[in-house]
């Protein structure tokens, strides 16, 4: 495969990794109080999939379609307004997380441990910035921030990021720009 | 999962048909970061220059409400956690100061909201996408073509991922899925599947994109900075500049 | 035989897939420009790959293509667009968000100016009929719209040879006669085409050739009355009408 058709799949994986992060964000599984939704999920799996640089660009493109305007939040949750509003803290962290992740597992050698710490510092990222932002904008205290913001969150942080490490263990070799993809071709 | 209900482009010829985009853009960052400023008289002139706007768009108002339902739930929610407080006897009390300023910011975030809708709706996708190369030119060390480039793939496969994972939740409860309360279980066993399908489509993309001599120095669509477009600008930061000395916040 | 030289060269054209599977083994064709060739075979025979290798998607490993007398590894580019591709999944095919933006995709990265763009977009939704679609959402489209899409798409480069992958794949009755009449159409016009397909019936009556391929091999070429008596040897159904005229009712027992 030549420097240009690899280029050209990179940023194939960026864009369906964007896509599928603005999908996560309306795909909640019904277990326990709080519907797991899946779209933070997504964004450790960029980091861990692409790699830091192109789990960068990939959540990197996803908020900047947000941010102009394009119709990147599907079913009915008023576009740009997610940037501005409550939870834009959260949403704006994923290029920065995607980044964090990718760069931990990529010194880490992909294994699990590292894998999983990764996971586990690009969560804390996402809620250090994403709770105060969510108690600037609406004006509440910062401890109940904390108590809307975060804590009802945490089981489905353990269970996503226990999910992240496997589905990154039996995606990894589908990831790999494999001269074996012309096999598929009949 | 709620698929496809999104507003999307619908062309016509009024006023905010005409603007450029990044006239809108740039009008969407500023009235938009400037609505959150809880300033009364701008959240008022707003809501009637959109109001105005929007009907002139032909934007239906039920269709609008429609598309913000879920925004407006989750708004409600935010409302009533900030204002009500639970005091030490275990009962639950409206904070007054907070009432006032709470109201504020809801209107604020609606006005966001259907501003970003009105920009959807009035805007072609390719001319957003030629914006953002405009905007993104002088940054450094970023290839603004190619981001556009997958900026459009996103937007294009995104229904399609949608609509594949409906059609895969289905199919999964068809077989029972929901027996199983391990979320574990459940969380892998859907989302390998749809990153496997999806990624699968790599390379006959990238053989399609190749076929039909993808180069990232394309022709972008012509974009036109008019004169309404630089008036429009001007009366927005007069409005905004007529409100703050009106009601000047602490 | 026509004295003119062929518009579209294969010589001893080999493939090997990096498991060591040989796709193409010595292929060598011939195409004159305004042909109609039907190319069948089973799954695995190495049809795919011998019609990526014409538009330079796959490079020779050993062998020669030539699109109009240009090598396709000395000038893909040239040969993309000379040759326009119509894949099998339209889905995938169609990279813009709108229909207008998808057939809008080929002549922009040709670096064409706005009108010619437009003048070319606007020509070929009008030929395949969906110009009243232009605005509407790609992802909106039915299965036979969006064949069609994915053929004005590729007509917008204006290419002189059309390669079809499975053009009749998945598609309900109406959508497949339209689709049909498209490519009957193209073939009025004086496009080259080149077909893949397992449904033989809905289009080997109007091809000129028929082109068989078996384990990466060309095993049978020539007119198609001449060679369709012979197919199901390489595991390919043959066209019902055929099997109808020798006393067989087809899938039947």
């Amino acid at each position: 495969m030549d420097a240009s058709t690899l280029r050209l799949k990179c940023m194939i994986h960026a864009a369906l990794m964007a896509a599928l992060t603005a999908v996560g964000a309306y795909i909640a599984i019904p277990v326990g109080p709080v519907p797991i939704v899946l779209q933070n999920m997504f964004v450790l799996l960029a980091g861990l999939l692409l790699g830091s640089r192109w789990g960068l660009v990939s959540m990197g493109i996803y908020v900047l379609a947000g941010i102009m305007g394009l119709p990147v939040f599907a079913g009915g949750t008023g576009g740009v307004g997610r940037f501005f509003g409550p939870t834009g803290g959260y949403l704006l962290t994923y290029p920065a997380v995607a980044y964090l992740v990718g760069f931990i597992s990529e010194k880490g050698g992909h294994r699990v441990v590292t894998d999983v710490f990764a996971m586990m510092a690009g969560m804390a990222l996402t809620y250090a910035v994403g709770v105060p932002w969510l108690a600037m904008v609406t004006g509440m205290s910062l401890t109940k921030a904390v108590a809307v913001g975060l804590i009802p969150f945490i089981p489905g942080c353990f269970i996503k990021v226990a999910a992240a490490a496997f589905i990154a263990r039996a995606m990894r070799p589908l990831m790999i720009l494999s001269p074996h993809s012309e096999l598929s071709r009949n | 999962m709620d698929t496809l209900t999104f507003m999307g482009f619908s062309p016509g010829d009024s006023l905010l048909h005409r603007l450029d985009p990044r006239t809108k853009q740039i009008l969407l960052i500023l009235a938009g970061g400037f609505c959150l400023n809880k300033n009364p008289l701008f959240l008022g002139l707003m809501t009637l220059a959109l109001a105005g706007a929007g009907h002139q768009a032909r934007l239906s108002f039920f269709r609008l409400i429609k598309e913000i339902r879920y925004f407006l739930f989750f708004l409600a929610g935010v409302f009533a956690v900030r204002v009500i407080t639970l005091s030490d006897h275990w009962t639950l009390s409206v904070d007054p100061d907070g009432l006032q300023e709470s109201v504020l910011m809801l209107w604020g975030l609606v006005l966001v909201v259907v501003m970003g809708i009105l920009l959807m709706v009035t805007t072609r996708i390719s001319h957003i996408r030629a914006a953002l190369v405009w905007f993104l030119a002088p940054v450094p060390f970023v290839n603004e073509r190619s981001i556009a480039t997958m900026v459009g793939l996103m937007v294009r496969f995104l229904p399609l991922i949608l609509f594949q994972a409906a059609e895969m939740a289905d199919a999964q409860r068809a077989r029972g899925i929901d027996h199983r309360k391990n979320p574990l279980y459940r969380l892998s066993c859907f989302t390998f599947p749809l990153f496997r399908r999806i990624f699968l489509k790599t390379d006959d993309l990238a053989a399609a994109l190749q076929a039909r001599c993808y180069t990232d120095n394309r022709t972008l669509p012509q974009l036109v900075f008019s004169r309404i477009d630089a008036l429009i600008l001007w009366a927005v930061l007069v409005m905004m500049g007529v409100s703050i000395s009106v009601f000047s916040h602490p | 035989m026509t004295q003119t030289p062929p518009i579209l060269r294969v010589s001893h054209l080999s493939h090997r897939f990096s498991d060591g599977t040989l796709a193409l083994d010595q292929v060598t064709l011939d195409f004159q420009a305004g042909e109609l060739t039907v190319l069948v075979g089973a799954n695995g025979s190495g049809k795919t790959t011998l019609l990526r290798h014409l538009n330079g998607l796959l490079m020779p490993q050993c062998g020669d293509v030539e699109v109009c007398g240009v090598s396709v590894q000395k000038n893909p580019k040239a040969a993309r667009k000379r040759v326009g591709m119509v894949f099998q999944d339209a889905d995938s095919q169609i990279v813009g968000e709108t229909v207008y933006d998808d057939v809008a995709f080929g002549p922009e990265n040709l670096k064409l100016n706005r009108d010619t763009i437009e003048h070319q977009v606007r020509a070929a939704l009008s030929t395949v009929g969906l110009w009243d679609m232009a605005e509407k959402p790609s992802y909106v489209l039915s299965g036979g719209q969006k064949r069609r899409l994915a053929i004005a798409g590729v007509l917008a480069m204006k290419p002189e040879i059309l390669l079809m992958d499975e053009p009749f794949s998945n598609l309900d009755y109406p959508s497949l006669c339209q689709v049909r009449d498209q490519i009957l159409a193209l073939h009025q016009d004086g496009h080259t085409l080149v077909i893949t397909t397992h449904e033989l019936e809905k289009i080997v009556h109007y091809a000129q050739r028929l082109v068989v391929m078996e384990k990466g091999r060309v095993v049978r070429d020539g007119a198609p009355q001449d060679v369709a008596h012979a197919l199901e040897r390489y595991g390919i159904c043959s066209p019902c009408f055929m099997q109808a005229a020798c006393g067989r009712s087809p899938w039947t027992p």
